[in-house]
């Protein structure tokens, strides 16, 4: 490659990451100022003098309870849609199923509708049920949310696998599911680990879901916590900006453990969704 | 009732569903306990802001003196406390106790989520607390002869906020009271990149226009459907004062649909000399001055048409009412009873600055001290002559702001016929 | 002897029926429970809204059936007409720059190696963030002052700062770019991956060819990359259809409902103005589009070689 190219090349993918970084590190500077700095002009990138008021104040309010509600749903639901979610995927690349084609349809059919469109009728509905304002209604809802996607991927994987390995295994004495969990499984890694990923930040990002069914402070979720700050006597622009900072570092941290299988899963074509 | 019918119908759809039921439902949290009251109000029960410290030390003092009693603050988000509680009334999981606006009252009141609160209160408060708050808030509850809520922190809601500093330079000390003379002043005190005027136009529940258009009094109201005349001659003339006031140079054509919370920031950075602004944020708005020095900060009414005295609306303001649904009415009003105590009422006006609900308190030393001084500034706009609250029955409140928010950025940011904006602003609401 | 063995048959096929029978019973427990749940969540509360959207509930009261009135209101509404033009300008505007973007950085990241995939990673970032976050983070980033980072910009560049989101020409154009900045870098993995399935023999041969680097690009990078760009089209598509958390933060659908979308509109309606009959009304229509736009990218997928689906 000419020297040329590849400068402008190089050039190229630091203003790329500057684009893509600096809204974040703007935000964590903005959250470290003290309150009578942050409309200071012309604004400091490092402030001269910072302060961990904001973050305390995050949590002398309970934020941090959100917090580890928003990840305590993340981790049920996505557990709860990758089991159920291999489960049905196996099945329906194994099995004979009646009305197979049917069941597909509907599981695709399920991503298709617009998650806060159906959000009126979802209340009601889990009123009725008694779920409403309880501590599994959102994990429930995400990992309803998320189990098409899952069952998808894993449909699509154990399809790609050949049927003599297990037939293999069960020759060798294994019954069926010993056959699956110790055979089939640990090739699924990748897609389940992709599928896992996501489900977490589906459910980690969400926020209408959350601000519509439950009610109680001691059920919420981080970005609805977060949104108080945004109170009755305006924007506390160093509040919102640390938890700005608090609710993109496990999604990042998540995607950044994982995004060989991510990344690896979208580029070679077997996760697509 | 007909959401009755609504769950019933659900009901029968569950199917498969509802076998999860009996499982679940051991999970779900216990609600309505007898000597729990549960209040949905947007301050929170850990916050730290002065109406939250004030609310907080009402309740030890409430729950020590009924030990029995226990009080559990829910805060929601302000502009959502409404539909939650209609809501949560309709699946019956209301809260005891609800914070609200005044402008949604009767919508309230009509869903059957209220209780009677003349059946509720004391024979005491009855005959010695309420005439001792403003009456112009206190009976603009009663809906149809029954007292639905109370209100609580008396103030002016939105009116003007402008900087000293910016109108001495023009050798003024406050904005003109009448509209003719408001306009050229408000156009001088656009000088690079500070406007003269600013004016959010994108909040759900406020509407600049109708602000400017009070300034003919509260005969724009009409009596009988609470409407206003959308074509009428006052919206014609209030749209023309807009237009001057563009052409004027004093409001920006790229700042159309910007919210109470984006002025207010932007005021902080030295954007506007003057603003429409939520009169309770006045500390608020000093405390994140950064352009200019707090103390510029003031307050005024908003200018008039003609010889009219100048207009202060009182409204949104936030009221407090019981749920209908309530088990626990007799606790939940002994609370809401504590809320208006001459002590309580110091405390509001000590800690947050607020105009204390008790008029009676208002002789207390405290009141003429330099640290009242905001007090006396807005308890002098309540008792201005131009003072006037929405009717009570301001129908389709929940499309009567947006829809004038958007006729007001038509106003601002285009050409097209006043007339014509007017008229498509009348026929979206279907008035 | 021939009757045994006919016997042995039947009981055999009568066998290999109750062996059918039972793995499909298998089969189906095993779907069953992912089946219900996704019913239970995504479909009935659709079929719910369906049913909602044929009566007019207006702050949760029901008012009776209407038939397709809410339909009919909806259709006759000239702003309606304005909210799917501001999506249509949303999606593919946000795709026209989205999409070239995302292949051009797939080109440089696969031509940097190691670095690439850092700078992927970098790029993830904003995708791997929360909506309403986003929103947030922007409303600050782009505050009209000075004190703000890009009114800073603009006032060391001599310019003073731009309402970029409450001026009307510009909203739309700043809510785009917004939206790419989420979004782009998802794009460029699956362009990266499509990237390097194209032999590299190919672009030797077009060098002996004599072909420019242009041309071999048009000739040979374009068509075998066919198939990942229609993914991404199709999957960015849905995406920025259904986008409406930023648009709900950052603009509130203004100024002058330059940035009332569809969904934006839906929100508006059944949240704002608590019209909730006719919000299902637009969230059925809405439905009604995602349906179309995932048979479409299905159908694409389906005829890709190899695809997983």
């Amino acid at each position: 490659m000419k020297t040329g190219t590849r400068t402008w090349l190089v050039l190229g993918c630091l203003l790329a990451a500057l684009v893509a970084l600096g809204p974040i590190v703007w935000a964590f500077s903005t959250s470290l100022k003290p309150t009578n700095r942050i409309f200071q002009v012309p604004p400091e990138l490092i402030p001269s003098v910072s302060t961990l008021d904001h973050y305390a104040r995050l949590i002398s309010e309970g934020v941090h309870w959100a917090f580890l509600n928003s990840g305590l749903y993340a981790v049920m639901a996505v557990l709860v849609a990758l089991t159920l979610g291999t489960v049905a995927g196996y099945s329906l690349a194994r099995y004979p199923i009646p009305g197979k084609q049917l069941v597909l349809v509907l599981f695709v059919g399920a991503m298709a509708v617009p998650g806060f469109a159906v959000l009126l009728p979802t209340q009601l509905l889990f009123v009725n049920m008694g779920l409403y304002n309880t501590y599994i209604a959102l994990p429930l809802l995400y990992a309803g949310h998320i189990l098409p996607f899952a069952v998808w991927v894993t449909r699509s994987h154990f399809s790609t696998i050949p049927r003599e390995l297990e037939q293999a295994a069960q020759i060798d004495g294994y019954s069926r599911f010993e056959a699956v969990w110790k055979v089939v499984l640990p090739g699924a890694k990748p897609a389940l680990l992709a599928a896992a990923t996501f489900g977490f930040l589906h459910s980690w990002n969400d926020y209408v879901t959350a601000t519509t069914m439950v009610d109680t402070p001691g059920l919420r979720t981080l970005p609805v916590a977060l949104i108080f700050f945004q109170g009755f006597h305006g924007r506390d622009w160093g509040a919102l900006m640390a938890g700005v900072i608090i609710a993109t570092i496990p999604p990042v941290v998540m995607f950044l453990l994982f995004r060989k299988y991510l990344i690896g899963g979208f580029a070679d074509g077997s996760v697509k969704g | 009732m007909s959401i009755g019918k609504l769950d019933r119908r659900t009901v029968l759809k569950l199917g498969a569903a509802s076998a999860l039921l009996p499982a679940l439902s051991g999970i779900a949290l216990a609600q309505g306990q007898s000597g729990t009251i549960r209040i949905w109000t947007f301050l929170s029960a850990e916050g730290q802001s002065p109406r939250e410290v004030v609310l907080r030390e009402l309740i030890e003092k409430f729950t020590a003196a009924n030990p029995g009693v226990s009080v559990v603050v829910e805060a929601q988000p302000f502009q959502e406390l409404e539909t939650k509680f209609v809501a949560a009334s309709a699946q019956n999981r209301a809260p005891d106790i609800i914070w609200m606006r005044d402008t949604f009252l009767d919508l309230v009141n009509q869903r059957g989520a209220l209780a009677n609160l003349d059946d509720e209160l004391s024979a005491g408060f009855q005959s010695d607390v309420i005439p001792d708050l403003y009456p112009v808030f206190a009976e603009k509850s009663v809906m149809d002869g029954v007292r639905t809520s109370l209100p609580l922190w008396p103030s002016p809601a939105q009116i003007l906020f402008y900087r000293k500093d910016a109108l001495a330079e023009i050798g003024l000390d406050a904005p003109p009271l009448t509209w003719e003379e408001f306009i050229p002043v408000a156009g001088k005190l656009t000088s690079g990149d500070r406007l003269g005027f600013g004016l959010p136009t994108n909040d759900n529940s406020v509407s600049a226009f109708i602000n400017m258009m009070t300034g003919f009094g509260p005969g724009i109201f009409d009596a009988a459907t609470g409407q206003f005349d959308v074509t009428g001659p006052e919206a014609v003339e209030t749209a023309n004062v807009v237009r001057q006031l563009v052409a004027a140079g004093a409001l920006s054509s790229t700042l159309l649909n910007a919210m109470g919370d984006d002025i207010q920031d932007q005021f902080a950075a030295g954007r506007f000399a003057i603003v429409q602004a939520f009169a309770p944020r006045f500390a608020q708005y000093k405390s994140i001055a950064a352009a200019y020095d707090p103390n510029d900060l003031a307050v005024s009414a908003w200018p008039a048409f003609g010889d009219r005295p100048p207009a202060v609306l009182l409204g949104p303001y936030w009221t407090v009412g019981v749920s209908a649904k309530s088990e626990n009415k007799a606790a939940a009003t002994a609370f809401v009873e504590a809320l208006y105590t001459p002590e309580a009422s110091m405390q509001w006006a000590e800690v947050a600055g607020l105009v204390p609900d008790r008029r009676s308190v208002q002789s207390d030393p405290f009141f003429s001290t330099p640290e009242a001084e905001s007090i006396a500034v807005f308890n002098a706009l309540l008792d201005a002559p131009g003072a006037l609250t929405f009717p009570p029955k301001l129908p389709d409140i929940t499309k009567v702001f947006p829809i004038m928010n958007t006729a007001l950025q038509e106003l601002i940011g285009t050409d097209e016929d006043v007339g014509a904006i007017l008229e498509r602003a009348k026929a979206t609401l279907g008035w | 002897m021939t009757t045994t063995a006919i016997e042995t048959s039947v009981d055999s096929s009568r066998a290999l029926h109750s062996v059918a029978r039972k793995t499909k019973i298998v089969g189906s427990a095993l779907v069953g429970p992912a089946l219900i749940l996704v019913v239970a969540i995504n479909v009935l509360p659709a079929f719910y809204g369906f049913y909602l959207s044929l009566r007019q509930v207006f702050f949760f009261a029901d008012e009776g059936y209407v038939g397709l009135q809410n339909y009919v209101d909806l259709f006759r509404d000239p702003f309606a007409w304005q909210a799917i033009g501001r999506s249509l300008v949303f999606t593919f505007g946000s795709l026209a720059i989205a999409v070239p973007l995302a292949l051009v950085s797939a080109m440089g990241i696969r031509r940097l190696g190691n670095w690439g995939s850092i700078l992927l990673t970098v790029l993830l970032v904003p995708w791997a963030m929360s909506p309403i976050v986003v929103a947030l983070l922007w409303k600050w980033i782009l505050v009209p002052s000075p004190g703000g980072l890009v009114g800073a910009i603009f006032a060391a560049s001599g310019v003073p700062p731009q309402d970029l989101l409450t001026d009307p020409v510009l909203a739309m154009p700043t809510l785009i770019l917004i939206g790419v900045w989420r979004n782009f870098a998802f794009a460029a993995i699956i362009l990266t991956g499509g990237l390097g399935q194209i032999p590299r023999d190919l672009y030797k041969a077009a060098a002996v060819d004599g072909l420019g680097a242009w041309e071999a690009f048009r000739k040979i990078t374009l068509p075998l990359l066919a198939p990942s760009l229609l993914i991404v089209i199709s999957m960015l598509t849905i995406s920025y259809f259904n986008e409406v958390q930023t648009i709900i933060g950052l603009t509130g659908g203004g100024p002058i409902r330059q940035t009332t979308t569809l969904g934006y509109l839906l929100y508006h309606t059944g949240f704002v103005e608590l019209d909730q009959g006719r919000g299902n009304a637009i969230a059925i229509v809405m439905f009604m589009i995602n349906m179309l736009l995932i048979a479409l990218y299905i159908k694409i997928l389906g005829k890709q070689p190899g695809a997983a689906a």
